[in-house]
């Protein structure tokens, strides 16, 4: 039965295979409304593949708590060349401004 | 009275004066707000906070100049290809040498640089699951790196991303595969995730 399921997948349900090709693309909110549908059914069925998934979304989720402040200094230095290119060109407006 | 040659002179200053105002109100429409967005994919590709730097400038100089030419479709995506393609100038200035390949040579640099640090010693103990998959992102060929950064930390999304580096959406969504099994299986070997089950 779950040998069947790894290879060929149930009436209307995705193989594991499938899933594990499929499941990044799903973390990623990058699959169909059909498709997630699917994949969330058979993680919450497949307790291997519900593994898996559980496995690469703490490693998403820790990617997302990485340190990831801009420096600061340097958007500053970045919006001061920003104003500096409308007055290199002679204009009035402060590009900057709206930003 | 004004001599006729001031007057014209008036006249294309007065053009002049209207086209850079169009200008600088498309850059403020359309760049300014991607600023915080191009200088976080800019230190994701580079690593180094100067550099990164000098990457977003050029490309804003780029930009600027080009700003007129610009339809208004989807900002993002037109400032990340300018970002590319200073990038890939930037590298050709500075090392030619990589030209050929640069990402075997990226590649060969990122193993010398982990191989040195992979041993058992290396694994301290107590190591937090952020720890290690901090560790094993710095591990990364820089190519797995820049995605998994871009996707991940910057929020990118697959076309974006695919933008940002010149490859396709299909070889985004292989890398990140590819990236982020590399980072479950430092997760295992520290004991942190669970072995892939028979697949």
């Amino acid at each position: 039965m779950n040998t069947l399921r790894m290879f060929i997948g149930r009436r209307g349900d995705l193989s594991c295979m499938k899933v594990m090709r499929l499941v990044q693309s799903y973390l990623d909110g990058a699959t169909d409304d059909i498709t997630t549908a699917k994949v969330a059914r058979h993680l919450a069925d497949c307790r291997r593949c519900g593994l898996e998934a559980d496995t690469f979304r703490a490693i998403k989720d820790a990617l997302g708590r990485r340190e990831d402040s801009l420096p600061a200094d340097s958007l500053e230095r970045l919006r001061g060349f920003v104003n500096s290119l409308g007055e290199d060109q002679g204009g009035t407006t402060n590009v900057g401004s709206s930003g | 009275m004004v001599p006729a040659t001031h007057r014209v002179s008036v006249h294309v200053m007065d053009a002049q004066r209207s086209a850079a105002d169009g200008q600088e109100a498309a850059f403020a429409r359309y760049v300014v707000p991607e600023l915080d967005v191009l200088l976080r994919v800019a230190l994701s590709i580079t690593r180094q906070p100067a550099d990164a730097e000098d990457l977003v400038q050029e490309t804003l100089l780029r930009a600027y100049r080009s700003i007129e030419g610009f339809d208004g479709a989807h900002p993002r995506a037109w400032l990340l290809t300018i970002l590319r393609n200073a990038e890939i100038n930037r590298h050709r200035r500075r090392r030619p040498e990589l030209l050929d390949d640069p990402d075997r040579a990226m590649d060969r640099l990122a193993a010398m640089a982990t191989d040195e640090r992979d041993g058992p010693e290396a694994l301290v103990v107590g190591e937090t699951f952020d720890t290690v998959v901090d560790e094993a992102l710095r591990a990364l060929p820089d190519r797995y790196r820049q995605l998994v950064l871009l996707v991940d930390v910057d929020g990118l999304t697959y076309a974006e991303a695919a933008q940002a580096l010149g490859i396709p959406v299909g070889t985004v969504m292989s890398r990140l595969h590819r990236a982020r099994g590399r980072i479950r299986t430092r997760l295992v070997a520290a004991g942190l995730a669970p072995k892939r089950g028979g697949l």
